[in-house]
């Protein structure tokens, strides 16, 4: 009788045993849960940041030199405009005298009609 | 008997293993999931970034461009203007040498002429510059000139008042109407035919 007590004791202690194993085993997954969730979401907003930063930087540096490369082209433009205006002066400069004889004689000759 | 517990324990520890292993798993899954999500939302930000940024490279070429053509036209523009008002300068120049010869007495009468004709003839009076007092003009043959071309008996008189610019004023006895033939008015009037004038003169190739 004493050795039957003794083995229901003996079970009734594995049980126990295990179900605080299992218990444990859940406390542990509920904590798991929870700092999976923080690490999720810290884990979210680090890839997002790091992504957008590293666009956010591309995009700067592509803004920046499309504006060097429209300065750069704005320059040739006013660079071909001092030429062109180089042009115009020498060509213009020899027919000053010439244009303002020609002009005259109009005024002069306008006068008769 | 001691096996039989031994089982208990061991099939109990294995599940709680078990168990713990699938909450590691899914703690990834779920970290690797949220970084999935971030990615994405990222691609996402970064295509609205793209268009913006595209359309501001747009929006800063179209300007710096822009502004550099304004500037180039203005420069080849202000240049010809330059230019030419450098021939208006070199034409009254000339006026001014024409009216220190004797030359000059001729334009006097040709703008006496002009003026009174385009009054109509009749009783007009004569306003001369300094140097045109000194030559005095023939009122009376360029009167008859005026009576042949407006059919109107026209007496043409000297006005004591004299012009400070080169040149006539012609004017109706009681100074109603006036033509004002001084070379500066004239430029003024022709001004803008004669900057064309001038300007293909000069330009045209």
């Amino acid at each position: 009788m004493f050795a039957l007590l003794e083995v229901v004791r003996l079970i009734r202690d594995a049980e126990q045993e295990a179900r605080r194993l299992l218990d444990e085993a859940n406390v542990r997954t509920e904590q798991t849960r929870r700092d999976a969730e923080a690490k999720a979401e810290e884990a979210y907003k680090k890839v997002y940041q790091d992504a957008v930063a590293e666009a956010r930087h591309k995009f700067e540096e592509l803004e920046k030199q499309a504006k060097e490369s429209a300065e750069h082209d704005a320059q040739s433009f006013l660079q071909q405009a001092e030429k062109q205006v180089r042009r115009i002066r020498t060509k213009s400069e020899q027919k000053l005298d010439e244009a303002a004889q020609v002009v005259l004689d109009d005024i002069l000759a306008g006068l008769v009609k | 008997m001691q096996r039989f517990i031994d089982h208990i324990l061991q099939e109990a520890s294995e599940r709680a293993k078990s168990i713990l292993e699938k909450a590691q798993g899914d703690a990834e899954e779920l970290i690797e999931n949220q970084r999935q999500l971030a990615r994405q939302k990222a691609a996402q930000d970064e295509r609205y970034l793209s268009k913006r940024t595209e359309d501001a490279v747009a929006i800063i070429r179209g300007r710096v461009i822009a502004d550099a053509q304004r500037r180039a036209v203005w420069m080849v523009l202000s240049e010809k203007e330059r230019l030419v008002t450098c021939v208006i300068d070199k034409v009254k120049s000339a006026f001014e040498e024409l009216s220190k010869t004797k030359d000059y007495a001729a334009v006097l009468e040709k703008m006496i002429v002009n003026g009174a004709t385009m009054l109509g003839g009749g009783d007009l009076a004569v306003m001369l510059d300094e140097q045109g007092s000194s030559l005095p003009p023939r009122l009376n043959l360029l009167a008859e000139k005026v009576a042949a071309k407006t059919g109107v008996k026209t007496q043409l008189k000297l006005s004591a008042e004299k012009n400070t610019a080169h040149g006539v004023v012609v004017k109706t006895i009681d100074g109603k109407i006036v033509v004002d033939n001084t070379f500066e008015t004239i430029l003024k009037r022709r001004e803008k035919e004669l900057r064309l004038k001038i300007a293909r003169i000069l330009f045209s190739d």
